[in-house]
């Protein structure tokens, strides 16, 4: 007598197959986006814009101070690429992160409410703005 | 012992239980790749709830637990605190449906798998909510992934609890086979 019920079996690949499939779907679109020269950083506290500016005109270690409920949230820019370096927040999951650098990804604070993404210039709407 | 006074006391033991578990998982350092990722260690005091005593006497047991485990963990009423409510919400609930509906085709292993996605997916519509943006279901595939060993980790975890416990411990009409399929003879402590 099998302890797993076929159900289980179900379940467990109908979740393999969705998590999967959004992987794949993830990476088809960062291979689907445009150059990265128009691409925008944007940042957000509390769902309102309080910056934004070209991804490109970030230089390596420059870094930008974002203050949130909790404190200052620190972004830092790369080689056209941007990350969070230091946060008030207790998880420090949106240091974990890492670099983003493709337009729909995105860093997400939520204890602080500070959300940074990348813009892509010219498909700012549609389905992009859905995804984002 | 008269069936009121077992159930008083099992139940107590799982909201006790359950706290330790809350808080203890708080402790344990976030992973380092996969941010948010929790081995949903107080999962296995609700599913235990559910199997021996159904859903009533399981809500109480799971806000005990949350307002406890935030109390002692001291994260009440911060966003940690409204996120862990959020998964403890979403995953009893379907957890719950899943017990009601899905008994014949599901053992525990399959609900607690059901728990954990429920439980990733309603933190992430909480904190979606909270920043004001979906960029947050980024993580969901990676937390989707990770709920598969831990859910079944757990929903095994709860099969061999609940052996310990005589069937007649539940006063509930799913008393009948609370073990069903649960794990295979060979294991048979």
């Amino acid at each position: 007598m099998a302890p797993v019920t076929r159900g289980d079996k179900l379940i467990l690949v109908l979740v393999l197959v969705v998590a999967l499939g959004a992987f794949g779907f993830l990476a088809l679109r960062r291979q689907a986006a445009p150059s990265p020269a128009m691409a925008q950083v944007v940042v957000e506290v509390d769902g309102k814009e309080v910056e934004r500016f070209p991804l490109a005109n970030l230089r390596a270690g420059e870094r930008h101070q974002v203050r949130g409920p909790l404190g200052y949230s620190v972004i830092e820019g790369g080689e056209n690429k941007v990350r969070m370096v230091s946060s008030p927040c207790p998880d420090k999951v949106c240091v974990a992160r890492g670099w983003i650098s493709v337009p729909g990804e995105a860093i997400v604070c939520v204890p602080n409410h500070v959300v940074v993404h990348v813009e892509g210039g010219a498909q700012k709407q549609g389905y992009d703005a859905l995804t984002q | 012992m008269g069936g009121q006074t077992r159930r008083l006391l099992h139940l107590s033991l799982l909201v006790a239980g359950g706290t330790a578990l809350h808080v203890f998982e708080g402790l344990l350092p976030a992973l380092g790749a996969l941010p948010g990722a929790k081995l949903g260690l107080a999962n296995l005091v609700t599913l235990l709830a559910l199997a021996l005593y159904g859903p009533g006497a399981t809500w109480w047991v799971v806000s005990l637990r949350v307002l406890l485990g935030s109390l002692l963990g001291g994260t009440l009423l911060t966003t940690t605190f409204f996120l862990s409510l959020a998964g403890a919400v979403g995953s009893t609930l379907v957890m719950m449906l899943a017990f009601r509906l899905g008994r014949r085709a599901l053992s525990i292993m399959g609900v607690s798998v059901l728990g954990a996605v429920a439980h990733n997916v309603s933190q992430l519509l909480l904190a979606a909510l909270l920043i004001q943006h979906l960029g947050i279901f980024f993580y969901l595939p990676y937390l989707l992934l990770f709920a598969l060993p831990t859910g079944c980790f757990i929903g095994i975890t709860a099969s061999y609890v609940l052996r310990l416990f005589p069937p007649a411990a539940s006063g509930h009409r799913w008393k009948k086979d609370p073990l069903r399929g649960v794990v295979p003879k060979a294991w048979n402590m």
